[in-house]
């Protein structure tokens, strides 16, 4: 349950909730990763094992896990967010109609993290307040902020021309790295990324209030009763997860230089089964950061691997499918096995 | 019609059950009674097919038989009311009765008209007034229990097993299961029935049979028993000396509730609570303890209610707001709404109080371990190991953590529901031993329980619930308290069913 | 078509199907009145043939939704259905018959073995249902290299576009399907089981529900009907596409909803899904024939599924509320005496 803690966390005495199992997963989760890598630089020595390429692997990457930890946040309070690829097209259009306007770049930012905070808040609402599944709610939200979306652009892709150049340029902007001769370029959108990830995890498996959300999954009622504020802080959980789509938004419309209305089609998909994969459960109570990111990381690998290989990139599109029920499976068994 | 000899049964090699000998005759109705954990759920579900048995033989109506599933231990003719109702609400009764038996045309399309009328028939045979037509969610739980039993009918069974089927009806409503199960056994049926309460199995059996710790202890003719004789089987020493010696140190009030009510529920509860005082709250089933205690920390939204903590008037609009003020409540169900089953004891424990000693926000992890590891030791809970999740602990484990999850938020005022239910022997002694100790140290506690003898072997004081409110009050310092006057309080009126 | 549809009823379920049709008609009505040429054959058809295939996915979903589960894969299975057909007829050179049987059997297969999933593996439907639809969506693609796949025989297209006495194919058959469904989950007591297992699955078993083999057949169902509907998409469109049917898992679903059936399982009747469906394309034929802006009709959808949820929890929360009343006046009576 705890994330990339258990394996910094040198305190073998604290024992975390299903860590026997969490910490497996994670351990086999990365061996999966590294054998992958390991298989593919084998393989593909010279494409496979340059800095370029994995730039391109990790920067694609970057929306799906800023997406995933959104994901990972409200599985983890038992909840489901269906929304947070279109709630990322709306924030991401919003912004560049109001860059279009004229607007500097902070209040257009602002306003776009504001509609997504409103969306995640409604969300959250409807869910605690009223009593009504989370699925539903969510894909309420999901068809109508797409749709709220394609309605403002009408379908076209929004470009700011007359807004200031580092906006549209900071996320594909990199520092070098010179380590030795060779450079390395890190774009600015992976270290944004890679960084909200790190203290996110930290911060989840750590800081007190989101400490509780774990036990808000686990059992609602017994947490209520134990003193958490549990409406207060689901509705969190979803604005929390609100924001990390906000980021991922701002970061694309940067990249992209446009907002568009059918940003991350199917994305909230791919978003379940790495947060599945990296153990979160739709049961609730469990779930790590860290695991979500290995399981980001393998389903990019894969597909990298996929269009290197020169097999038909096509199908990489069902690897994401047969890693997240191979993954379910395995899970099965072992329960099962521990079960007796 | 049911010989049963030499059963065994292990689980993770815990032996269950231990060689036991078990005879129903028919036309009888037979009481199966034991503790929680003395294996009766083991043995019926062994005899009806749930579980196998890994010893033993089984004859049934002259056959020796070896169930592998429920149904073919119901088409032999053997069928269980459970605990747990598998009535399906939203479906109608006759639908419910008749399922996996409907009557249907040679398509498989159900014949409506012919299971309502056969299943009035049941109704009629067993001389209850239930139209087969309502949806069974409509139905009172009295009710529900009663279309559980005429599933059993319906099925033609020769033996029915009837688990604790009492436990949650009012005391009308047992009066007519009384009724049914007696036609039924003069019918020629044989009839199992567990419970936990005597007066029950004194007033409907006709042998009783008593398991402890897995091993039949005794089967008796029910009308030659004794309550004390029966009681010495099961727990195997007498009862009196289980609970701990009062003290006289309780100070004045701390604590006082006025007006409270919950909508559909409570209705005019008042009391005080005095410093270092237990005070029982006695009742049946239903009478609205539990949603008292729940309406008093709002965490079932109450109509009205004011309450004063050391004199000064206090708001308790949340749980979290009564943990602020150290009222802490203990649920009565603590897998369902008590503790965080696949965490371990360390997260459990600390739930209430994560935030101890943190640093900049963060989890004091040392600190929340070394509170757990203070506790397992003080209570004897087993195994010694914090980092044992839940839901591989025992009932009475379970139960100790859960009081220890209450204990370190460090109560002022501690509401205690149903705290040693389902709990073994000597684990509900060391609850009680902790809850005097408690007291003694000053702190308030409110204890209900369905369990009499515990309310007054425990409390300072009694108050009596009845149809959502508070009817007696009655002093119990000196401990002469007796059953009889608890209940004549409880059960005043006639037809008090909730 | 009401005959004792809804023989397991649920307070207030009646209410709800009228107010749908009143809304329903009143829409209709309005359209009409405003822009004209709402109520004709010709528009009736367009607006019935425009929602059919989701229609026929919703008739499966009922069962799986009845049973406590969900099944999102639904839309891939379609469109597999699709190109599984077209690829049998026009590559390998099967007849139609034997096309159209070996497509629906594997479709059925594959519902079954989504059943199979769900028991073996004892994990959310979700999961497993949301890992066919990622892989069978990557497979679809794969196959067919993204291109549609065309040139059916007459006798093909007929399933698409031919009529029975001036009624479309695909609305004949839903129809018919309808009918025989309604029968079946009314009256049938196979299906019946599926109220039991989606109210309480541990009450099923102790009566001896085989539950494992109902949730096997019940997918296999909804597998059996998504692929019907791929072989007239593909006979409709003339082509097979493996973009046809994207989201349509979301339309079933919403159809399900708002025909009042409990997303939690255990209760819901065709007889409603149908009424949803229909609902569902009076909505988008009204933005079509009203010429707003038609991107407005995705928000329109998300809104009216919260809305047709929301009715269902007011009308629970309206019987819970009589409860409490009827125990707070016994509560009340047995005061009286005391406080002369």
């Amino acid at each position: 349950m705890s994330s990339a803690q258990a394996l910094v966390d040198k305190d073998k005495g604290m024992k975390i909730p299903f860590r026997s199992v969490l910490s497996s997963r994670q351990f086999w989760l990365l061996t999966i990763n590294a054998v992958v890598v390991i298989g593919l630089g084998i393989m593909r020595p010279d494409t496979f094992l340059s800095w370029i390429n994995f730039k391109a692997v990790l920067s694609l990457m970057s929306y799906d896990l800023l997406l995933a930890i959104a994901m990972t946040t409200v599985l983890i309070v038992r909840g489901l967010d269906l929304s947070v690829g279109a709630v990322m097209a709306l924030s991401s259009v919003v912004m560049a109609l109001l860059l279009r306007a004229g607007m500097p770049v902070l209040p257009s930012v602002t306003g776009g993290l504001l509609v997504a905070l409103l969306c995640g808040f409604t969300n959250g609402f409807f869910i605690v307040r009223i009593g009504i599944l989370p699925f539903l709610v969510t894909l309420a939200m999901m068809t109508a902020a797409r749709g709220v979306a394609t309605v403002l652009t009408t379908g076209q892709y929004i470009s700011f021309p007359t807004a200031p150049r580092w906006f549209s340029r900071f996320a594909r902007h990199e520092f070098v790295l010179q380590i030795g001769d060779a450079s390395y370029g890190v774009p600015v959108l992976l270290i944004i990324t890679l960084t909200a990830t790190l203290v996110f995890g930290i911060l989840l498996s750590n800081w007190v209030p989101l400490r509780r959300l774990f036990f808000i999954g686990q059992n609602a009622e017994a947490a209520k009763l134990s003193g958490i504020q549990v409406e207060r802080l689901t509705i969190a959980a979803y604005m929390i997860s609100a924001f990390f789509v906000w980021i991922a938004a701002l970061l694309m419309t940067s990249a992209n230089k446009i907002g568009y209305a059918n940003y991350g089609i199917t994305a909230e998909m791919r978003a379940i089964a790495a947060a599945v994969i990296g153990g979160a459960s739709f049961f609730g109570g469990s779930g790590s950061i860290f695991g979500t990111f290995l399981g980001v990381l393998l389903l990019a690998l894969i597909g990298n691997g996929f269009i290197l290989l020169n097999g038909d990139p096509n199908w990489q599109q069902a690897t994401v499918g047969v890693v997240l029920i191979v993954a379910v499976g395995i899970d099965a068994l072992r329960t099962i096995r521990q079960r007796g | 019609m049911l010989q049963a000899t030499g059963i065994n049964k292990s689980f993770f090699g815990n032996r269950v059950l231990e060689d036991v000998n078990f005879d129903v005759k028919a036309g009888q109705v037979h009481a199966l009674i034991g503790e929680n954990g003395a294996g009766k759920s083991t043995l019926v579900n062994i005899l009806s097919g749930n579980l196998q048995r890994d010893t033993g033989k089984v004859v049934f109506d002259g056959d020796t038989v070896s169930f592998d599933n429920p149904l073919e231990a119901m088409s032999a003719g053997i069928s269980v009311v459970h605990q747990e109702l598998s009535i399906v609400p939203q479906a109608t009764v006759a639908e419910n009765i008749f399922l996996r038996r409907e009557i249907t045309n040679r398509f498989g399309f159900n014949d409506w008209n012919a299971m309502y009328a056969r299943c009035q028939a049941v109704f009629d045979r067993m001389q209850v007034d239930i139209n087969p037509r309502a949806l069974a969610g409509s139905l009172s739980i009295g009710m529900q229990q009663l279309v559980e039993v005429a599933k059993s009918v319906v099925l033609n069974a020769k033996l029915i097993f009837m688990d604790e089927p009492t436990s949650s009806l009012s005391e009308k409503e047992i009066d007519e299961l009384f009724q049914v199960v007696r036609d039924l056994r003069d019918s020629g049926l044989a009839i199992v029935f567990i419970s936990h309460k005597l007066n029950e199995l004194f007033e409907i059996s006709d042998h009783v049979t008593v398991l402890r710790d897995g091993r039949n202890v005794g089967t008796r003719l029910t009308a030659e028993a004794s309550s004390d004789e029966i009681i010495s089987l099961m727990v195997g020493r007498s009862l009196s000396k289980l609970y701990p010696e009062r003290s006289a140190s309780v100070g004045d009030v701390v604590f006082s509730c006025r007006d409270l009510a919950l909508f559909g529920a409570v209705k005019d509860v008042n009391f005080d609570l005095r410093r270092g005082e237990i005070l029982g709250m006695a009742g049946l089933i239903g009478a609205g303890r539990t949603e008292a205690m729940l309406a008093l920390i709002n965490a079932r939204k109450r109509a009205s209610g004011r309450f004063e903590l050391n004199g000064k008037p206090i708001e308790l609009n949340s749980p979290h707001e009564a943990l602020g003020h150290g009222i802490v409540y203990l649920s009565e169900d603590r897998k369902g709404s008590g503790l965080f089953l696949d965490y371990d004891m360390v997260l459990n424990v600390s739930s209430c109080v994560l935030d101890r000693e943190a640093r900049f926000g963060m989890e004091n992890r040392k600190a929340m371990r070394e509170a757990t590891w203070r506790y397992v030791t003080e209570m004897d809970i087993r195994p010694k190991r914090p980092s044992a999740t839940i839901l591989s602990l025992s009932g009475g484990n379970q139960q100790k953590i859960l009081l220890a999850k209450s204990l370190n938020a460090d109560p002022k005022v501690l509401i205690v529901d149903e705290p040693t239910r389902g709990v073994d022997v000597g684990a509900k002694a060391q609850i009680h031993k902790k809850l005097r100790e408690l007291a003694n140290a000053g702190c308030s506690i409110i204890l209900i329980s369905s369990e009499l003898p515990e309310v007054l072997g425990m409390s300072d004081r009694v108050l009596v619930f009845r149809s959502g409110t508070v009817v007696a009050d009655l002093d119990n310092k000196a401990g002469v308290l007796t059953q009889e006057d608890v209940m004549n309080a409880a059960v005043e009126l006639e037809g008090l069913a909730v | 078509m009401s005959i004792n549809f809804a023989k397991i009823k649920v307070s207030g379920s009646w209410l709800q199907y009228i107010g749908l049709i009143v809304v329903t008609v009143l829409i209709v009505a309005f359209t009409h009145s405003v822009f004209g040429n709402v109520v004709t054959l010709a528009n009736l058809r367009v607006l019935a043939m425009n929602m059919i295939f989701e229609a026929i996915m919703a008739l499966g979903m009922t069962f799986v939704i009845i049973l406590g589960g969900i099944d999102l894969s639904v839309a891939s299975v379609f469109a597999f259905g699709e190109i599984l057909v077209a690829k049998l007829m026009v590559e390998v050179g099967l007849s139609v018959p034997l096309a159209a049987a070996i497509t629906v059997a594997v479709c059925a297969l594959i519902g079954a073995l989504n059943g199979a999933m769900i028991v073996s593996f004892r994990v959310h439907p979700m999961v497993v249902t949301l890992g066919t639809l990622l892989t069978l969506r990557g497979v679809n693609l794969a196959i067919t290299d993204g291109r549609s796949i065309s040139g059916f025989s007459d006798s093909f297209l007929w399933l698409g576009q031919g009529r029975i006495l001036g009624v479309d194919f695909p609305i004949v058959f839903f129809a018919v399907a309808a009918v025989v469904l309604g029968m079946l989950l009314g009256h049938h007591r196979f299906f019946r089981q599926i109220y039991f297992i989606g109210g309480s699955e541990r009450a099923a078993k102790y009566s001896g529900v085989d539950v494992a083999r109902v949730k096997i057949a019940i997918y296999a169902l909804s597998g059996f009907l998504a692929g019907c509907a791929g072989i007239m998409a593909a006979a409709k469109y003339g082509a097979a596409h493996w973009g046809h049917g994207n989201m349509a898992e979301l339309k079933a679903i919403g159809s399900v909803a708002i025909g009042g059936a409990d997303m939690m399982g255990g209760s819901g009747t065709i007889f409603g899904t149908v009424l949803g469906a229909i609902f569902l394309a009076v909505v988008h034929n009204a933005f079509v024939t009203s010429a707003v802006n038609p991107f407005w009709y995705d928000v329109v959808n998300g809104v009216m599924l919260l809305i047709a949820v929301l009715v269902s929890r007011v009308i629970a929360k309206q019987n819970e509320r009589k409860m409490k009343s009827v125990r707070q006046q016994k509560i009340d009576r047995s005061l009286q005496p005391q406080s002369p």
